[in-house]
């Protein structure tokens, strides 16, 4: 099947959320983005922040999309739906450290009824949230009230109930706690409903999501002398439909694929996806390496990687390179020592494939992202900025020819405290969220 | 009336009380508020509420769903049941607790079981369907557990548009909902016809049995009993056995092992001849699967899947399968087949098992992992039915003596559980000999779990065997057992001693004849002494000089038994048992040494501590005094500690030992530290904080803690070698016996 061509995508901007003008330094630690996460119908997303919050976005105009006419007239908005603390600072007393409250996660479950379910996770607990628009329902008619008193059973009275409003309420539904002796970096749910994986540095647990006491370890990479520990677990993810198979990459560069069905332990890796040493290798080469973020496409046929440079398309049936690899700022090269000294080359970049798999975005820095086409030289980059004379303009998809345009920024000018490491791509349209410090940008294309 | 009536009244305001629990509380009574407002009212006005009512929490819900399913007289009986469903509709259909779904659902089928058959159709056959039609998983999930019941009840036009509609479900693209229909095929299927099987559910059946999902492969497997009841052997060669043959070679080692866990229901569904033509084969690859959970399950049902095939069939086949998993590398694996291969025996009977399986028994007795040791010592009545203990006492006493000083102390306490039967197979005489020791040593182990478990073992011993050298009362304080235990002493040294006299004869020579003589003369005498400072002590409980006298009377009968033994025995040729009674003694001699060096400590910490009152306790003294009385109290309190490490260094029990080094360095430490502080109040002016009292006063209640301690610790170790000792002369009486 061709792919739609993207000659013709327009991308704008379309909403802002979060307060200030954008600059970093006036921007609150625990205000910032951790996380973002389209639900599955897009009508909802869910950002994380540093102070353990979660907020969740409703779209407006939900009643009308199917309106086709009317959804090419304007672009989605958002609105605010609901608000509440996911998970607190807490303190670890026997190993003296303190457990951030920081959201490093939010999942959406396929829904079972009116209400939401959301898993969130910080570095060593995850949680399960209901929340759903709970009736306020009054009560009339007390039989205390009954001034007359209750002489015969004909008295009594069965309360009547009137609703009075609807709010939205939230509540913890379980708490999985107790089983990452390190830090859980990704979680991710299972096609089949019912179960869904939780990674840290070094182990990959399995849980059901209505057991909260117990879970399967799935993935253990410790090794018996941490002394001859190599590499780290930075991100797993299931399969998209098939419940049996699941993904998880290291710091070294490597995206393991593995398979339930083979044994209880899945140590026993049924594929590695890894590029044969390229090129020179330099003192970052191994920082530099590392994979931040791993994502299956829609279909499950695909692999997006994303490490510190480069932006690598996997081809599931292909192990030994990648279809496509996409510098992602290329003109940073020359600042690796630079981005050492300031601790950016650690900065764990998320990666996204719209719903069709045939775009890919991920962040950058001065708060830049940049949209590709996976079939054609076709890229944009787009600012995420909240200064007027810039998001005006619609960009066009264009044929990235390398050459250098006028707008592009020198390196020396490049601002590393502004960057886009948190992304989502709305399952069904031309939509992405990024998040930069304490703001959440929406970007539509039509 | 009115009397009556508010409590029910506050009940029903209750029902909407801010507080869960309290809501809970009037749920679970509301059969009590319907009974009150009578039939009619119930169906009018509180069925209403409660459908209005269903956001609520869990455990309020759940409680719901239950008492619901009760209502079916309190609406006025089975012709007005169906006004029970809107509630349970509603939860059935959106509740996202699984548990509080399935509570619904029970209640469910049970209103469903009482509604008249005329007004069925148009009751609960529509909530079916429009469950079954809900845009919620959790709706169609709830709906797959009401077909059987709706099936069972309806006309034939109805149960055609129910078995599409459950197929349908079958189909369904969410994954939960496919399960639960998995789940509950078996029970909707088995009414269907024959035909109708054939004809619709098995594309939807093998469907199933391939889906994409392991989660519900695995529940097809319980649908095969359903299915195969239908067919006569040869369909089921068709139809089900091709389906169990793919699920057992099924790259998903969780449907292998559903497979391994339901392999007996599955010999049982498709009878004997099919277990043996087909079933058999499939056992034997899932006990040879490269998942360890597999085999372990496969090996849990080695008995089960025997008792359901033949002789010939467990010794030619599934013996041999079995052979390699003892030493299988998963302790599981092996833990599982020890614990579940006994049961073979009782179907091999006596002369099979003693060929086939006694070896593999014997090899897991071996094993290196507890667990697997366990499980066969705790299935050991089985074998013992069928073939005797004796064949295997030989190589089960190691493995309990192994098990019994495991460093697991579950595995300890597991194997203390069982002594009580051993005893009871083994015998006394067996008991008497190994493993009497064994339950002794229990009662000081460092683990409370396991002393409080060998204290009861101790009394089921008492209860169901004549286990002569564990006389004791448990209910007594340690020195009334240290008393009764020196009686018991006593009166066994008085036995041998008239043992020893019968053997005089025997003795040709003079002077060794005269030698015994002497020394069964001072066993009587000392025995008589030790019951006498026995007697003494138990009419002043607690005196040390009478402790002290008692176990100095203890030593001289110990050293006269071992002279009384050393004449009586014939160097030349000793009885194994009384040279090991001997060599058993010799050792005590040392324990009960160092026990007289505990009395010694005992004294002196007492006098000391007497000294530290009288010098400190009342009058004021001199810088000069105070400094001079100090020095003499740190040396005091120096030798104290010395002599409490010299008993350490003899105790042989670690824990005990490291107690008293410890109690041994504060000591030494208080002493020190109050000669320091001594020194210094002289140099300076008078003790105004009062840091000398207060070392002082330091010092004393450790010494006070120690003295404690040991006082305690002495005692059981007291106990334990008095009780030892009886022992041993019990053996000595016994060996001669059984020479003469």
């Amino acid at each position: 099947m061709a792919a739609p061509s993207t000659d013709n995508l327009e991308w704008k901007f379309s909403q802002v959320f979060g307060e200030g003008r954008g600059s970093v330094e006036e921007v609150q630690e625990i205000d910032v983005l951790s996380c973002i996460e389209f639900d599955h119908s897009g009508d909802f997303i869910a950002v994380g922040d540093r102070g353990g919050r979660i907020v969740i976005f409703e779209r407006e105009d939900k009643a009308e999309k199917n309106s086709k006419d009317k959804k090419k007239a304007r672009s989605p908005e958002y609105k605010f739906y609901t608000e509440f603390q996911s998970h607190e600072l807490e303190f670890d007393c026997l190993k003296s450290l303190e457990i951030e409250e920081k959201i490093n996660k939010i999942k959406w479950c396929s829904r079972s009824n009116n209400a939401h379910f959301l898993l969130s996770t910080n570095d060593k607990t995850v949680k399960l949230w209901k929340v759903h628009e709970k009736k306020i329902k009054a009560v009339s008619s007390y039989n205390h009230n009954n001034k007359a008193g209750i002489k015969t059973a004909r008295d009594l009275q069965i309360p009547t109930l009137d609703t009075r409003e609807l709010v939205v309420a939230h509540s913890p539904r379980r708490v999985f706690s107790n089983a990452h002796a390190y830090h859980i970096n990704s979680i991710s749910l299972n096609s089949d409903g019912e179960t869904y994986i939780s990674s840290d540095d070094l182990r990959i647990n399995l849980w059901n999501l209505g057991i909260s006491d117990q879970s399967f370890n799935i993935v253990d990479i410790k090794p018996a002398n941490m002394e001859e520990l190599t590499e780290v677990i930075t991100s797993a993810e299931f399969h998209p439909k098939s419940c049996h198979l699941f993904m998880y990459s290291s710091s070294k560069g490597t995206i393991k694929l593995a398979d339930m069905r083979a044994s209880a332990l899945c140590d026993q890796h049924a594929k590695v996806f890894e590029e044969t040493d390229t090129g020179s290798k330099s003192f970052f080469s191994e920082i530099i390496s590392s994979i931040s973020d791993i994502k299956f496409s829609k279909d499950g046929r695909y692999i997006l990687s994303r490490d510190y440079m480069t932006l690598k398309v996997w081809d599931i049936n292909m192990e030994s390179r990648p279809v496509r690899t996409i510098q992602i700022h290329d003109n940073l090269k020359t600042k690796l020592c630079d981005l050492y000294e300031n601790d950016c080359i650690f900065d764990k970049f998320e990666c996204t494939m719209s719903h069709d798999g045939n775009l890919l975005m991920t962040g950058s820095y001065h708060n830049f992202f940049n949209i590709y086409d996976r079939n054609s030289k076709n890229e944009v980059q787009l600012e995420a900025t909240k200064v007027a004379s810039k998001i005006k303009k619609p960009t066009k998809m264009k044929g990235g020819l390398k050459k250098k345009s006028k707008d592009e920024i020198s390196p020396d000018n490049i601002e590393f405290g502004k960057k886009i490491l948190h992304a989502a791509w709305h399952p069904s349209d031309h939509l992405v969220a990024v998040g930069a410090a304490n703001n959440l940008y929406l970007f539509h294309a039509n | 009336m009115e009397d009556s009536l508010s409590p029910v009244a506050l009940l029903i305001d209750q029902l909407k009380n801010e507080d869960t629990q309290v809501r809970l509380n009037s749920i679970r009574r509301i059969s009590t508020i319907a009974k009150s407002i009578g039939p009619e009212r119930t169906r009018k006005e509180l069925i209403h509420f409660l459908t209005e009512s269903t956001d609520d929490e869990d455990e309020v819900l759940l409680a719901l769903s239950e008492e619901l399913g009760g209502f079916i007289d309190l609406v006025g009986g089975a012709e007005h049941a169906s006004s029970i469903l809107p509630p349970l509709e509603s939860l059935a259909a959106i509740v996202e607790e699984t548990t509080v779904r399935e509570k619904a659902v029970e209640s469910l089928n049970k209103v469903a079981e009482a509604i008249p058959n005329e007004s069925f159709k148009d009751t609960f056959v529509q909530l079916v369907k429009r469950l079954s039609s809900g845009d919620w998983f959790t709706s169609r999930t709830s709906a797959c557990g009401l077909y059987a019941v709706a099936y069972r009840k309806s006309s034939e036009d109805t149960r055609k548009e129910l078995r599409s509609s459950f197929l349908q479900l079958c189909k369904d693209e969410t994954p939960m909902v496919r399960r639960s229909a998995a789940s509950s095929f078996g029970n909707v299927v088995r009414q269907f016809t024959k035909e109708q099987v054939r004809e619709e559910v098995l594309p939807i059946f093998n469907q199933l049995a391939s889906d994409d999902q392991d989660s519900v492969r695995l529940l097809s497997i319980d649908a095969c009993c359903a299915v195969s009841s239908l067919f006569k052997n040869e369909e089921n060669v068709q139809i089900i056995i091709p389906v169990i043959s793919n699920c057992v070679s099924d790259k998903s080692w969780r449907v292998r092992y559903t497979v391994a866990d339901k392999i007996c229901e599955l010999a049982q569904c498709l009878g004997p001849e099919l277990t043996k033509s087909n079933l058999v084969s499939f056992f034997i690859k899932l006990l040879k699967d490269n998942e360890p959970e597999v085999r372990t399950a496969a090996a849990l049902r080695v008995q089960g899947f025997g008792s359901l095939s033949s002789t010939d069939v467990i010794i030619k086949q599934i013996l041999p399968a079995i052979k390699p998993l003892i030493t299988d590398q998963s302790q599981h694996v092996r833990a599982a087949l020890a614990s579940n291969i006994m049961g073979l025996s009782t179907i091999l009977q006596r002369e099979k098992t003693v060929e086939h399986l006694v070896e593999i028994f014997m090899a897991l007795l071996k094993d290196d992992y507890p667990d697997v040791r366990l499980n066969i010592i705790s299935k050991l009545d089985v074998i013992n039915s069928v073939v005797g203990i004796e064949l295997l006492s030989q190589s089960l006493l190691p493995a309990i003596v192994d098990l019994a000083e495991d460093r697991q102390w579950r595995v300890r306490l597991a194997i203390i559980e069982f002594i009580p039967l051993l005893g009871s197979q083994l015998g006394v005489q067996f008991f008497d000999e190994k493993l009497s020791n064994l339950c002794l040593t229990w009662l000081g182990d460092s683990v409370c779990a396991i002393r409080e478990a060998a204290t009861l073992n101790v009394r089921k011993l008492a209860e169901g065997t004549d286990v002569s050298s564990l006389e004791f009362d448990l209910g007594k304080s340690p020195e009334a057992q240290v008393i009764s235990a020196s009686k018991a002493e006593a009166h066994a040294a008085l036995q041998l001693a008239s043992e020893a006299e019968n053997m005089l004869a025997g003795i040709s020579d003079p002077a060794r004849r005269k030698a015994l003589e002497n020394a069964i003369r001072e066993v009587r005498s000392w025995a008589e002494k030790v019951e006498n400072a026995a007697d003494e002590l138990s009419r002043n409980p607690g005196d040390p000089q009478l402790q002290a006298a008692l176990s100095l009377a203890q030593i001289e009968l110990g050293k006269s038994i071992q002279e009384v033994l050393l004449r009586a025995e014939d160097q030349s040729n000793p009885d194994e048992q009384v040279a090991e009674a001997m060599a058993q003694m010799k050792m005590d001699e040392g324990a009960h040494s160092n026990s007289a060096k505990q009395n010694q400590f005992l004294e002196d910490a007492q006098s000391l501590l007497a000294v530290i009152t009288a010098t400190f306790g009342g009058a004021k003294l001199s810088p000069q005094e105070t400094i001079a009385n100090a020095k003499k109290l740190s040396d005091t309190a120096n030798q104290l500690a010395a002599t409490l490490r010299e008993i350490a260094s003899k105790v042989s029990d670690p824990v005990l030992k490291e107690k008293f080094l410890q109690s041994a360095k504060i000591i030494k430490d208080g002493g020190i530290q109050l000669k320091i502080l001594s020194a210094v109040r002289a140099a300076g002016s008078d003790d105004k904080s009062g840091t000398v009292g207060n070392a002082v006063k330091g010092l004393q209640t450790n010494i006070q803690e120690v003295v404690n301690q040991i006082q305690a610790d002495s005692l059981k170790q007291k106990f334990r070698g008095i009780v030892q000792s009886t022992m041993n002369i019990n053996r000595v009486v016994k060996a001669w016996r059984r020479n003469k």
